[in-house]
């Protein structure tokens, strides 16, 4: 049976019924200790807008009718699968860490969106975000452990003061970032792409370079607490 | 003369300066890309800028925005499809001076007609946005709240095709500002308080995450239906000659000084937006240049005159746009309804106590408004060379980095608390869903955002009315600036639905 009706008009509608019901169930949040009177409390505004949304989304579902008009299969699929994979990032940033999860996130929407008209190994896709995990994971330890020992070693003078600053330390990880993106770019993404693993190898380079980047500017510039997770040196 | 001078000291550091040299470029580039836009780049910086003092944290929003405006002008030219809708009218001309080996002039052209219009209406943003802010002294709260509710129906009327369509979508924005403490008794309005009260969702939706939900997230959900077409490729790569003749610019000062005008003017009106005057400003190039005939060729041939009326107006826009935003906080269009959300975020509430106690703040905007103009033009010159190597970067990739940086924002507002970013992460999600959704099914998601702009003050307000009132509505029918903007809200419902109507008799 066909659907005659809108779905989103339709389910606003009902959600606004629901609101509604919600809003005069509530209690009421009239000003306490009024001595002078006359608020008309937190109640009446939100039951205006939710008799106004059910009226209006009532009128659009009656008026309108569907116009026949699909999302092609593809363009679903991808759809569900961009919004799987940011489900699983929200809920494993905490316990695995912002490093490791937005390089599987970028790293298999890439390859996934790269090879959408070309055919797609999975079984290449998994071994190279694995692969890319790993090299981003070991780039993040050992730019950790270079602004760490810069650090140790300016708070006992034996560097300048300077070496011991936030924005020297974020300088000096871009720039490392920088010279190992070139270094991956010319090694091992050079190696995929002459195996005719060029969606890959571009793929692993962007993911290495952004989120390296990414994490640099909030946690070392902003000092942002990009949650560390399984990382946490 | 010495707020001016405290204004200067606020942006007169270099990390200002680099801050927006980068929101210029970024800005650039989001305007050149079809499918990126100045309120997504807008959105997005959102999280950096607040982690910058707000002078630069401004300046890196201005930045970002007129870099957005005038960057669409550099596919129309090369490609023949407008960045946004801004630069529709600078398509025909542009195309055809590419044909005819002229990209580099008419990209020149543009870029130096977007540098004239935009400092040019920043001279009428200072002139007139301090003396309509000062007209807001006479508001009292009644005043106030008819006032947002006018700035909804003007966003409601101005996005999308159907204004009721708006409207609804305007009313589920200020349901999510009424999520949250009451304003008046300060008691918890959230569903399931014993459950949700210990969680930032006590304190309402958040913002900034909310902004790049509904801008950032949804627009990657909505690009995957394009990912699959064709990109073209056939950029021209023969830029030449990138400087017109400065005599030739000189002449058409009639054609600048007219565009100008229209753009600033149809700016400051909330509601009208860009697209309508670049089109204007086009007609009245015609008209001069008809006029004109052995000094100008006629728009419409692939002559700069063609690329020079457009451009001028739509970076006026931005100028023009800025008065109402910054004195009464109306915006015109979604980018400058984000930007309200975005001055707000740092700190920065337009109105008149803005101009009244924190002039320096005011001179700090102007000022960094003028640079961002100024770096607009100089990395759009600079890169001139750059643009097709830009156009040619796909979808397919930009859209994942939309995507992590979607939730990198939010996240990093929460500074150190990781379950917080966690919570704005997934506020970001959900509206980016609600955003796909509505847009899906041709829903405006501008009045989403205004809703939750203005919620909070039109029930503050609208209660305080009530109280002044004895509990009647008497506040608001005794005064006649709340009859004025109730009647203007009337007249916009009506002339957009008469409008409307016309337009789909028309078609039939």
């Amino acid at each position: 049976m066909k659907l005659r009706i809108k779905p989103f008009p339709a389910v606003m509608t009902v959600l606004s019924a629901l609101y509604l019901l919600y809003v005069r169930m509530s209690e009421d949040t009239v000003l306490a200790a009024d001595a002078v009177g006359g608020d008309p409390g937190g109640k009446i505004l939100p039951t205006i807008m939710a008799v106004f949304m059910f009226a209006g989304f009532l009128y659009i579902t009656i008026k309108e009718r569907p116009d026949g008009k699909h999302e092609e299969k593809g363009t679903v699929i991808l759809f569900l699968i961009t919004l799987g994979l940011s489900l699983v990032y929200l809920f494993l940033l905490k316990p695995v860490g912002f490093v490791l999860m937005s390089v599987v996130l970028l790293f298999l929407l890439e390859y996934i969106y790269t090879t959408i008209d070309s055919p797609r190994s999975w079984k290449q896709g998994v071994l190279g975000c694995i692969g890319t995990t790993a090299v981003t994971a070991g780039a993040y330890l050992l730019m950790r452990y270079i602004t760490k020992l810069l650090l140790r070693l300016a708070r006992v003078g034996s560097l300048p003061g300077v070496f011991g600053s936030t924005v020297f330390n974020g300088v000096i990880s871009l720039v490392l970032i920088a010279a190992l993106t070139i270094l991956f770019a010319a090694t091992v993404c050079k190696a995929l792409k002459n195996k005719g693993c060029e969606r890959l190898s571009k793929s692993a380079l962007i993911t290495f370079a952004v989120v390296l980047a990414l994490y640099v500017i909030f946690k070392q510039f902003f000092n942002v607490n990009l949650a560390p997770g399984l990382l946490n040196y | 003369m010495s707020d001016f001078l405290l204004g200067l000291g606020l942006v007169a550091h270099l990390a200002t300066f680099a801050w927006c040299a980068f929101g210029s470029v970024l800005g650039i580039i989001l305007g050149a890309l079809p499918g990126l836009t100045a309120t997504m780049g807008i959105a997005l910086v959102i999280p950096i800028s607040y982690q910058l003092d707000t002078a630069t944290g401004i300046g890196l929003l201005l930045s970002v925005y007129c870099g957005a405006v005038s960057g669409a002008s550099i596919p129309a030219i090369l490609l023949g499809i407008p960045g946004n809708p801004n630069a529709i009218a600078t398509v025909e001309d542009g195309q055809l001076m590419t044909k005819k080996g002229l990209a580099g002039q008419a990209l020149g052209g543009a870029v130096i007609a977007s540098l004239i219009g935009g400092l040019g209406s920043e001279i009428f943003l200072i002139f007139f946005s301090p003396l309509i802010a000062k007209m807001t002294l006479a508001f009292g709260p009644a005043e106030k709240c008819t006032l947002a509710l006018v700035g909804i129906v003007i966003i409601a009327a101005v996005s999308g095709k159907s204004i009721l369509k708006g409207l609804l979508m305007g009313a589920l924005g200020f349901v999510f500002a009424f999520v949250g403490p009451d304003p008046m008794s300060g008691t918890l309005r959230i569903p399931f308080v014993e459950i949700f009260r210990k969680t930032p969702l006590a304190n309402g939706f958040d913002m900034t995450s909310t902004l790049i939900g509904l801008y950032g997230v949804s627009q990657v959900f909505s690009e995957l239906a394009n990912l699959r077409k064709k990109q073209n490729t056939n950029v021209c790569t023969n830029i030449g000659k990138v400087f017109p003749p400065f005599k030739k610019v000189a002449s058409m000062w009639q054609i600048i000084l007219s565009s100008l005008g229209i753009g600033t003017l149809i700016g400051a009106i909330p509601g009208t937006g860009a697209s309508i005057a670049v089109f204007m400003a086009r007609n009245a190039a015609t008209g001069i240049c008809s006029r004109n005939k052995k000094k100008f060729d006629q728009p419409g041939t692939g002559c700069l005159e063609g690329v020079f009326a457009p451009e001028v107006a739509n970076n006026a826009v931005t100028g023009g746009a800025l008065i109402p935003a910054l004195s009464l906080g109306i915006p015109g269009d979604s980018a400058t309804a984000v930007l309200i959300g975005a001055l707000m975020i740092n700190g920065v509430t337009p109105g008149y106590s803005l101009f009244s106690q924190n002039m320096p703040l005011v001179y700090s905007l102007f000022i960094t408004l003028c640079v961002a103009n100024v770096f607009m033009a100089v990395f759009q010159l600079a890169g001139v060379r750059l643009y097709p190597k830009i156009l040619l970067i796909s979808q397919r990739v930009l859209m994942p980095i939309v995507l992590v940086l979607s939730f990198v924002g939010p996240y990093a507002l929460a500074g150190s608390s990781v379950s917080k970013g966690i919570y704005y992460v997934g506020t970001a999600l959900f509206m980016g869903l609600v955003g796909y959704i509505a847009k899906k099914n041709e829903y405006p998601i501008a009045p989403i955002v205004l809703g939750l702009i203005l919620g909070g003050m039109f029930e503050e307000q609208f209660r305080r009315g009530m109280k002044l009132g004895a509990g009647t509505l008497s506040r608001f029918y005794t005064s006649p600036i709340c009859w004025l903007f109730i009647a203007l809200s009337v007249v916009i419902v009506v002339s957009t639905v008469i409008k409307r109507k016309k337009t789909e008799n028309a078609k039939v």
